[in-house]
């Protein structure tokens, strides 16, 4: 595996262990997943943040600041 | 392992990562084992990495009445967040919450559910429930949901769904996408010839014979065997489909595999079938046939 795929799985999150585990892949299907992959987080980011303002905003006023406060800590 | 079940491990991979499996470059090349390697390590980071925020979500709804939270859940959460929450609930707290959700709202939930950590959740639900869930998943066409479920499920809940399941096709969707051949080989046992008979039929009709070649892939002998003798017992038109299709997309070692494991009364029955076919068709199964091994006896039985 590149030493390029290795640093973008690792910017994905992908731990260590799996990282090692997808050594069992050729160079061209690992990149091919790295690609893949960041793909589907950056929409998978945008689909939460989507999702967790649309919560925010249709709660009360009351309720938003608890639970912003809640996933800033 | 065949093509088909490759086919399989590239379309849930592709649906995971959110792409075509046409999308899937280098990667189409891996074996089934390697692109179920891949899923893996894809599902561990993409469900991974927010799982902090989500937790702490699960533990602040704990703090609600379960009906309050419900509420709150339909009405704040929604769907998509409510199944990343749901994998970090504790099974107790997910069956308090999910006994007051509309089904339509938990099916849309089990979209979204961590596959690596729901196992628990899944196997907490009441029977009708899942039930319930299951046939809303099958009206959404939801069929890899539906088979990540039955590899989570236990064997009675399991029977129960696919007895929920009246459309022979449904059957064969899903079971193409079942992880556990011995969960699959649990299910389709306990299908009479009927049923069983009633998804061949359906192959035909609905052009799924990939699939219901791909579902006895891998199980064992005595299973194939018995699907081999139920193909035998299919119309000539049927029948021919299942040729024509094994023509079409190169499945000529599973039917082989089916003619070397039905009874010598099915094979008498396929080759007369194969009389009147293409002589084509017949040339392809024998070098089939020998390419598995097949004995002098059954060859010449073939080319009779």
């Amino acid at each position: 595996m590149r030493q390029e795929t290795r640093n973008t799985l690792a910017a994905a999150s992908v731990a260590d262990a799996d990282i090692q585990r997808l050594t069992e892949l050729d160079a061209p299907a690992a990149d091919e997943l790295a690609t893949l992959l960041k793909a589907a987080q950056t929409h998978q980011a945008r689909e939460l943040k989507e999702a967790m303002d649309g919560m925010l905003d249709a709660m009360p006023r009351l309720l938003r600041g608890p639970v912003k406060k809640l996933f800033e800590r | 392992m065949s093509a088909l079940l490759q086919q399989a491990e590239r379309i849930k991979l592709a649906r995971l990562l959110g792409c075509e499996a046409s999308d899937l470059g280098a990667l189409s090349q891996c074996s089934e084992e390697e692109l179920r390697l891949a899923r893996s390590v894809a599902a561990n980071a993409l469900f991974g990495r927010h799982r902090g925020l989500f937790s702490k979500l699960a533990g602040a709804t704990r703090l609600l009445p379960t009906g309050l939270s419900a509420q709150f859940t339909q009405k704040f959460i929604g769907e998509t967040l409510a199944g990343r929450v749901a994998s970090e609930m504790d099974p107790k707290q997910a069956l308090a919450l999910s006994e007051k959700l509309p089904v339509p709202f938990l099916a849309r939930v089990c979209l979204s559910l961590d596959p690596g950590r729901s196992g628990p959740i899944i196997r907490a639900m009441p029977t009708a429930l899942v039930v319930d869930v299951a046939r809303e998943l099958r009206r959404n066409r939801e069929h890899i949901v539906m088979a990540q479920f039955a590899d989570a499920l236990d064997d009675d809940v399991v029977a129960a769904v696919m007895d929920a399941i009246d459309e022979p096709s449904d059957l064969l969707r899903i079971g193409f996408y079942i992880e556990s051949k011995v969960r699959l080989e649990g299910i389709i046992s306990a299908m009479d010839d009927e049923r069983l008979g009633a998804t061949l039929v359906a192959a035909q009709a609905e052009a799924l014979w990939p699939q219901a070649l791909a579902m006895v892939d891998g199980t064992s002998a005595e299973l194939r065997g018995r699907m081999a003798d139920l193909i035998a017992m299919q119309s000539d038109e049927v029948i021919r489909s299942a040729f024509s299709v094994a023509g079409d997309e190169g499945l000529w070692p599973l039917l082989a595999d089916a003619v070397m494991l039905m009874s010598p009364e099915s094979r008498a029955r396929i080759t007369a079938v194969l009389e009147d076919a293409s002589a084509q068709w017949r040339d392809e199964l024998r070098a089939a046939l020998e390419a598995r091994g097949a004995s002098d006896e059954l060859l010449a039985e073939v080319a009779a």
